[in-house]
């Protein structure tokens, strides 16, 4: 039972970093219609910012999930507009090159400045709390507890506000959006850097308790875009409840199971389930 | 007795909730112009994405020839001799008119990757015929000198023909034309009127979807009224002209009673 | 006329293509060559599908990967020979490609890209992780050269040395050339080229679109299991890595910034990129930051790669008579 309960609450916390990293990469697809395929990346460079931040320059943690979380917003401004703006009536191809191209020079910027070696940084408490008789370190709740609200925010955000509901009108109907006077270019890149702000936050929470390395972004990307997919790319509630489940599953399937095939086989049905519902169970139609 | 070359038997389709179609039947005879018309929104490229298998019907059947075709894909139905056009001009665009109308034709569709790959007769004299009859329909739609005219290039009537001539590149029985005269200039409605006329005269029988209503009086044999996906009357153009339901859908109810 | 000029030029590059290596004995420039003709054959495959049919295969890299080791493992675990095992190879890789190909043609839009992306990782996994039968991480390491075989006038050839490794490769080159140009020219290259201009469109014109795209994409795979199967070879090792995806990222820019949808263009991009990579060596660490860089710019003012850029500058020549 103890054991139970233990996977159950590291999948939740799997869980809540993928729905971020997922919910941002589906909320740049929404307004953009482009796969972002750095944002892996991005992720990764968040994590290093809050580690130089809190180890380089002494900032506590929170501050160094902020100036994380910030900063990125801001790259994630330039990079739509300087980077991706100019390839929206494009092939798709040309964006996906784009992005290969800028994990290239952003993941060998990283090792060539920092190194392969592997970092951490400390969370602001060392404690271990116990839940119904389980161990649970205070950074595991953190991490459940910061993601889930920061979801909530970004719902209420979407759904509340005048800004908010601009950019979920320019996602779903871009020219509507412009008859109606809103500047769709703002509202691109303004998400873009949420998209992007969420992975650096979903970085900078996970960050005590995995490691940090140029290449981090890989082993996040390939799931944020399963979890995108099926849950249908474009759809918040896709993203998160996909986040949340496929967290849970992977811890799951990785504690009682060891299959040397799990990826074939997630990503094999993946293929299939595409094939079948090319949308994705939330997502919309192309 | 006439031929009957399409027969649309109660034909239905929702989209989720909306019912876009409600109970539609019809026939269309071999040899005449038959036009479907409608106020916007009425379901009439419903119906032709129907017919050329686009959509799939909620109920209902669609004979062609005899031949049930409802229900088959897109290409089976083109080559059982259905053509198209589509409401937003839909052309090869980075191609040549030629190239466009070669794409088109029966021995285009027909030859197979190993006769292409290691054939050498038949894939000369097939490439030899579809290119004469890229020609021929380049030169009946009234583009025969601009063959080497990529189509991005060529002005919105001359796409409007281009259109039709793929619709007739693989030669079929049946063509469905939705709205050819959509956005075209005065001087150019003239030629495709002709263009139109030109077709049936040797021997097709053609489908019209058209919003200009002097034009399908003028032209058409036989006529569809449609309103919010229902069938209002399937008669004559005098007598579908004078149909009150007819003028009441496009004009509100209150005028048809002013009469 | 200038049919014939064409000829004459063709088959002058031939010849010199031909004289290469007796000319240049440096091994190091030999291996290069090598290499880029097994790069041609890939980008060329890649080309079929994605410059002519219009679909991004992500995966092009791991059936790359598959000839290579269904190549080799045919060599080294049932001691067929090479000449047996190559065409084995290349037709397995094809019934791989027809399989997968099924459910990921069925597709539209973005969706085709991703459900490659997936299943080329899903490929991937297999191959890494399997150790019994591909050694996994560790990979095949020995596989033979080809054996000596008997030519009529040339007497017997082995396959030990860098130079007839060129010949073998160029030979295949040509091959793989003349195939995918016999196809692209003919009534179903059209056929290709209206899929990849407007799927719909095509359907309504009568093509069968699902069978040409998955026949397409069956022969597509056909050669980048040919590339594998040469690169299996001559290598005499394989790694996991040889069917990771960074492998389908490289054929797909040899492809692109060489000028998709032409003959020339990838040949022109298998080149022109390796050899780029090897020249940026001396940047150490951040010689991938500049290919990226170089990357983002090709892609951004020359979006039909150098071929284009060529076109484009030649059109501006003629005062914009060519299109």
């Amino acid at each position: 039972m103890g054991i139970l309960l233990q996977t159950l609450i590291n999948g939740i916390m799997l869980g809540s970093v993928y729905a971020m990293v997922a919910l941002g990469l589906t909320l740049i697809y929404g307004i953009l219609n482009v796969p972002n395929f750095a944002h892996g990346t991005l992720y990764m460079i968040g994590a290093y910012i809050a580690y130089f931040a809190i180890v380089s320059f002494g900032a506590p943690y929170w501050l160094g999930l902020i100036i994380s979380m910030i900063l990125l917003f801001v790259i994630g401004i330039l990079l739509e507009r300087i980077v991706f703006r100019p390839f929206y009536d494009k092939p798709l191809i040309n964006s996906f090159i784009v992005a290969v191209g800028l994990i290239l020079v952003l993941e060998n910027t990283a090792l060539s400045l920092w190194g392969p070696e592997f970092r951490q940084f400390a969370g602001p408490s060392d404690k271990v709390i116990e839940v119904m008789g389980v161990m649970i370190t205070a950074q595991r709740l953190i991490v459940i507890i910061t993601a889930a609200v920061l979801i909530w925010l970004v719902h209420l955000f979407i759904k509340k506000t005048r800004l908010g509901a601009a950019i979920e009108a320019t996602s779903q109907n871009p020219d509507g959006a412009l008859l109606m006077g809103i500047n769709i270019s703002q509202m691109r890149g303004i998400t873009f850097g949420i998209g992007t702000a969420l992975a650096a936050v979903a970085a900078a929470l996970v960050g005590p308790i995995l490691l940090i390395y140029p290449a981090m972004g890989h082993t996040v990307i390939g799931m944020a875009f399963v979890i995108i997919i099926i849950g249908g790319m474009g759809s918040f509630f896709g993203a998160v409840l996909g986040g949340y489940l496929i967290g849970i599953l992977e811890t799951f399937v990785t504690s009682y199971i060891t299959n040397f095939f799990t990826e074939a086989i997630i990503f094999g049905l993946l293929v299939l389930l595409l094939a079948v519902r090319p949308t994705g169970l939330f997502g919309k139609p192309h | 007795m006439e031929e009957i070359l399409l027969e649309v038997k109660k034909l239905t389709k929702y989209f989720g909730g909306l019912k876009a179609i409600d109970d539609v039947s019809f026939r269309i005879k071999r040899g005449e112009i038959f036009s479907i018309i409608g106020p916007n929104g009425a379901g009439k490229t419903t119906l032709f994405n129907m017919i050329t298998g686009f959509l799939t019907p909620t109920e209902g059947e669609i004979f062609f020839q005899g031949h049930k075709i409802s229900g088959l894909k897109p290409y089976q139905i083109a080559r059982l001799g259905v053509g198209r056009t589509f409401q937003l001009t839909t052309l090869f665009m980075s191609n040549t008119v030629l190239e466009n109308l070669i794409i088109g034709q029966r021995e285009t569709r027909q030859l197979g990757v190993f006769q292409s790959i290691f054939g050498v007769r038949k894939r000369e004299k097939s490439r030899q015929e579809a290119e004469a009859r890229a020609h021929a329909i380049a030169e009946f739609v009234g583009l025969g000198n601009q063959k080497n005219t990529p189509a991005a290039l060529l002005p919105h009537g001359a796409q409007k023909q281009l259109s039709i001539g793929l619709a007739l590149s693989g030669d079929p029985e049946l063509i469905l034309l939705d709205e050819p005269l959509g956005g075209v200039d005065m001087d150019e409605i003239d030629a495709i009127i002709e263009l139109i006329k030109k077709i049936r005269e040797s021997g097709k029988t053609i489908c019209l979807i058209e919003h200009k209503m002097r034009v399908v009086m003028n032209i058409s044999d036989r006529i569809l009224a449609l309103s919010y996906g229902k069938k209002l009357i399937e008669d004559l153009p005098e007598v579908v002209a004078s149909n009150e339901d007819v003028i009441a859908s496009y004009l509100g109810d209150r005028y048809a009673a002013c009469g | 006329m200038r049919e014939k000029k064409k000829i004459i030029y063709l088959a002058l590059l031939f010849f010199i293509i031909l004289l290469i290596p007796q000319v240049i004995k440096d091994e190091y420039y030999l291996h290069i060559f090598v290499m880029s003709g097994i790069w041609i054959i890939s980008a060329l495959s890649l080309n079929l599908i994605l410059g002519y049919a219009g679909q991004l295969n992500l995966a092009q890299g791991t059936f790359f990967g598959i000839g290579a080791y269904a190549t080799g493992l045919l060599m080294q675990k049932m001691g067929l020979s090479f000449w047996l095992a190559l065409p084995l190879g290349c037709l397995f890789t094809a019934a791989i490609g027809f399989i997968t190909g099924l459910p990921t043609l069925r597709t539209r839009g973005h969706y085709f890209p991703i459900a490659t992306m997936c299943l080329g990782i899903a490929i991937y996994y297999v191959i890494a992780r399997w150790d019994d039968v591909t050694g996994g991480a560790r990979g095949l390491f020995g596989l033979p050269r080809p054996d000596p075989i008997a030519l009529p006038w040339l007497g017997t050839i082995s396959f030990e040395s860098t130079v007839s490794c060129y010949y073998l490769v160029l030979f295949f080159v040509v091959v793989t050339i003349v195939v995918i140009q016999r196809l692209i020219s003919s009534l179903a290259g059209k056929r290709l080229i209206a899929i990849r201009g407007n799927e719909d469109l095509a359907q309504a014109l009568g093509i069968n679109t699902m069978r040409d795209k998955v026949i397409c994409f069956t022969i597509s795979t056909f050669f980048a299991g040919l590339a594998g199967g040469l690169f299996a070879s001559y290598m005499s090792s394989l790694m996991a890595e040889n069917a990771h995806f960074v492998t389908s990222f490289e054929m797909l820019l040899n492809v692109m910034i060489g000028g998709v949808g032409t003959i020339i263009g990838p040949i022109i991009g298998a080149i022109f990129l390796p050899l780029l990579s090897e020249e940026l060596h001396f940047l150490g660490g951040w010689r991938l930051v500049v290919y990226g860089i170089i990357l983002i710019l090709t892609i951004r003012f020359l979006p039909f790669g150098i071929v284009g850029g060529i076109r484009l500058a030649m059109a501006k020549r003629t005062g914009g008579k060519g299109f």
